[in-house]
């Protein structure tokens, strides 16, 4: 196996993009941690070549990177010219939680990427992370009145996740919502859950 | 009147073969190449069905979906997705948007007999 992980890696540098996508995705497969593989798929995440980058960067996640790296290494790709790497950078980064706070001012830049999923996508990691990156709430307020549904849903819901019950702030722009007949009732509705959501917690910490 | 599907496929070899496969079995097919040469050809061939890739040139797979689904006429139409990168789920199978999940998902290299059975139980 370490002669097939290692041929592998060779093939990370292969001139056929099509030989360096399969190598990357091929090494997420096995999942061997090594730093021989780890290093030399971030190295890969600046490829020339979008979708091997996206490869690469798919199958660090599947070795589950710690934080660090993944800050170092991932929130950058939130900027890559590609937007199903931007997306996936986001995704990336929710999955450290509340450890991934670093990334939060880079993700309030992305909330107001070109394409809308990108943009929806930053908004749900903010309230991944949860309340560690309550700051960034000003932030959310632009998406709510983003162009696109999706986005403001998104954002209804991650400003019911990083604010506290008694975040008398948040409670105010989340009722706003809730009471705009401005919005669609999709919109409204997901206010009114992130309201109750806000609530019950409230009565657990009692 | 046979049903159509619409192949959004950058692989001329495996737009071929779909083509031929679907022919063969009574359907009426259009090729796109990417996932704007596909939304250009929605509206003109109503198909329905479509076989999606994802990995391709100009638009992918994913935003030919997200923009299919938030389009009135055309949100209704069946979706097969077909990629070589079984990670893709990940941006299909998340809740954080609320678009509904392709119909069928299924992995390059595919089999035969089960890719034509997931199309006819979806386009009858």
């Amino acid at each position: 196996m370490e002669r097939a992980i290692a041929r592998l890696v060779y093939n990370l540098r292969d001139d056929d993009c099509h030989i360096r996508f399969a190598a990357a995705r091929t090494l997420g497969d096995i999942g061997r941690d090594t730093p021989l593989v780890t290093d030399s798929l971030i190295h890969t995440l600046k490829d020339k070549t979008w979708f091997v980058r996206l490869s690469a960067l798919q199958s660090l996640r599947d070795l589950k990177l710690k934080p660090a790296v993944v800050i170092e290494h991932v929130v950058p790709l939130l900027k890559d010219e590609h937007e199903d790497i931007r997306e996936y950078a986001a995704l990336t980064i929710a999955d450290l939680g509340p450890m991934a706070s670093p990334a939060a001012p880079s993700l309030a830049e992305v909330l107001f990427d070109p394409v809308w999923y990108v943009r929806a996508t930053a908004a749900w990691v903010l309230g991944q992370i949860g309340p560690v990156v309550r700051e960034q709430y000003s932030n959310l307020v632009p998406c709510l009145s983003d162009n696109e549904m999706e986005v403001r849903i998104s954002a209804v819901r991650a400003l019911g996740k990083i604010g506290c019950a008694c975040d008398q702030e948040i409670l105010n722009i989340l009722v706003a919502v809730s009471r705009d007949n401005g919005q669609p009732p999709e919109v409204k509705e997901e206010a009114e859950e992130a309201l109750k959501e806000m609530q019950n917690s409230l009565e657990n910490m009692k | 009147m046979s049903k159509k599907v619409l192949i959004v496929d950058d692989e001329e070899d495996t737009r071929s073969y779909l083509e031929a496969l679907l022919s063969d079995n009574g359907y009426e097919t259009v090729l796109a190449e990417d996932g704007e040469d596909g939304f250009r050809k929605l509206s003109d061939f109503m198909p329905d069905g479509i076989i999606l890739d994802i990995i391709m040139p100009n638009q992918t797979g994913v935003g030919f979906y997200r923009k299919l689904k938030k389009s009135e006429a055309h949100k209704n139409i069946p979706v097969i997705i077909l990629t070589g990168v079984s990670s893709y789920k990940d941006f299909f199978g998340r809740s954080h948007l609320t678009l509904p999940k392709p119909q069928e998902f299924m992995e390059k290299p595919f089999s035969t007999e089960e890719l034509l059975g997931k199309i006819k139980a979806l386009i009858p």
